[in-house]
């Protein structure tokens, strides 16, 4: 994805929401990853780095339980 | 396995079985008198609904990124331990591993102390999720999140070093 010089992960976000409208409510709880390290939203991006955005799934209630204990 | 005089540490995701014995042969020496392992194994049940099947999907790189990073600092705070840890990715059936985690130490004490700080962090740090199916239906399930916040955040003001603790 090409973004414009200066663009922060939040930025990046943002584009992605805009056409999945879906994420918007995940804005506040998403994570941010740049080339494998969690990022603050307000990180600014490099040329030809790798921004992952991990929102929490859905799923209700069960959703982020994953290590609170019960899993294993 | 050595590497220019230094051990390479056994980490990875993959979507075959876990085998427990590639992990305890890992980290298996003549000076380790106490040995050991976590299995992360998929159960039947999820908060009173019956779990069928699992499915693990993994951020590959990041994961394993993760993984090494958790193992480095296991053998920092516990410098005489050794670490090796795999995690499957994939549809999983019922008692089937996830996870594997051994470590050794000269003594017991450090192993079982070593291995639980191991699985507690790689579960709030290391981004794999889970989807259940239930019978009727299923559900993506996420890890815990608070300790990759606080990464996110970082001790710098900008970007993260690896962890603090």
């Amino acid at each position: 994805m090409d973004v414009p010089d200066k663009s922060t992960a939040l930025d990046v976000f943002d584009r992605v929401a805009a056409r999945y409208p879906e994420m918007q409510p995940m804005r506040a709880s998403t994570l941010m990853a740049v080339d494998a390290e969690y990022v603050r939203p307000e990180t600014p991006l490099r040329e030809g780095e790798e921004l992952a955005l991990m929102p929490p799934v859905s799923g209700g209630s069960a959703a982020w339980s994953y290590a609170d204990g019960e899993s294993c | 396995m050595v590497l220019r005089g230094r051990r390479v540490m056994l980490i990875r995701v993959q979507e075959e079985p876990l085998a427990l014995d590639e992990v305890v042969r890992a980290v298996e020496h003549a000076a380790a008198g106490g040995l050991v392992t976590f299995s992360g194994v998929v159960r039947d049940h999820h908060e009173g609904k019956r779990v069928t099947a699992i499915a693990y999907e993994a951020y590959g790189a990041m994961a394993e990124a993760k993984m090494r990073q958790i193992g480095e600092d296991v053998e920092r705070r516990w410098p005489e331990c050794r670490v090796a840890m795999l995690h499957r990715t994939g549809k999983l059936e019922i008692g089937e591993a996830s996870v594997l985690i051994a470590v050794s130490a000269p003594h017991r004490a450090e192993a079982f102390d070593a291995c639980e700080y191991a699985i507690d962090t790689l579960k709030q740090l290391v981004p794999i999720w889970k989807k259940e199916a239930y019978e009727n239906g299923e559900v993506w399930l996420e890890y815990e999140h608070r300790l990759a916040q606080e990464q996110a955040r970082g001790p710098g003001p900008a970007r993260t070093a690896s962890p603090t603790t």
